[in-house]
């Protein structure tokens, strides 16, 4: 366990959020962002836990948080 | 940081060949990953002694160049030892900088030793608190498919490692064996004969038969490509 947890998104994260934008399914972030599905189904999960995903129906969208985490 | 997988899906004992690979969920210098992230991609998960080690960096230069390879076959790679994120990241950027070669693959770190007891990992007779040279084979419903064991004190031969993952996913492909020291291009052995009538036409059928119960022949050939 380190003294303090780093909380700065990863690239791939990052990555997701801007192309979450309209609503997509895993495979299509993954073919959006340019990923492997592993790295998009990772970061779905760091995303919706940190507040800036959400998921409906298999598909995910942007949060107000994750709007204001990519564009301040 | 510790590593956890869900205990409803825990298997007794080690994996088996053609069973479900243990799920786990394991903190990776990609972040935090889950087994069924990788549902739909072909898997090879392997383990090595330690970071900062001679043999398993010649390894890792040696898994980062059939890494293409790899992922055109539909493999991912992901690594594994009892070592903290904050060495495997220290290792890889040491790679990097000293060998030029960028690790384009997660490594497990998995210090609880979580993962590797799952999977077996650990020889005491070797060592107590390294992995071995293990490499585990899942295929993309997540079933073991394959499993290597080496010694500390070799490494692991890449071509060996592409050629397990061509002869299996050809198996798949045409229901066929494959021979020792089979590469791509090369025949294959088709099922032995479950009757007379079909052993006697294996003779006359245009396969290459040693005895009716060893015939081979070319893929191409049988799929009309």
């Amino acid at each position: 366990m380190a003294c303090i947890n780093d909380t700065t998104l990863s690239r791939s994260a990052q990555k997701l959020l801007t192309v979450a934008d309209p609503p997509a399914t895993t495979a299509q972030l993954a073919q959006r962002a340019q990923l492997a599905l592993f790295q998009v189904r990772s970061g779905i999960r760091e995303l919706i836990a940190a507040g800036f995903l959400i998921e409906n129906e298999a598909r995910y969208r942007l949060s107000d948080a994750g709007r204001v985490q990519l564009y301040g | 940081m510790t590593n956890t997988y869900p205990e409803t899906t825990q298997p007794v004992g080690l994996p088996r060949l053609n069973e479900q690979a243990p799920s786990f969920e394991a903190v990776t210098t990609h972040g935090v990953i889950r087994l069924s992230d990788y549902e739909g991609s072909w898997l090879l998960l392997f383990s090595h002694p330690a970071d900062f080690t001679p043999v398993c960096t010649t390894e890792f230069l040696a898994f980062a160049e059939i890494y293409p390879d790899l992922q055109e076959r539909g493999v991912e790679l992901l690594g594994l030892s009892i070592d903290s994120v904050y060495s495997h990241i220290a290792w890889v950027r040491n790679i990097e900088e000293k060998m030029d070669v960028k690790i384009p693959f997660p490594i497990i770190a998995d210090l609880d030793k979580k993962v590797a007891t799952l999977y077996g990992m650990i020889m005491p007779g070797e060592s107590k608190i390294e992995t071995s040279r293990c490499v585990f084979v899942i295929d993309t419903k997540g079933t073991v498919r394959a499993m290597i064991y080496y010694p500390l004190t070799t490494g692991r031969n890449m071509r060996e490692m592409l050629r397990l993952i061509d002869a299996l996913q050809t198996t798949d492909k045409h229901k066929v064996a494959t021979p020792a020291n089979w590469y791509p291009g090369q025949k294959v052995i088709v099922p032995p004969p479950r009757t007379q009538e079909v052993a006697d036409a294996r003779m006359s059928d245009g396969y290459e038969c040693v005895d009716w119960y060893l015939c081979k022949k070319n893929i191409e050939e049988a799929t009309g490509a």
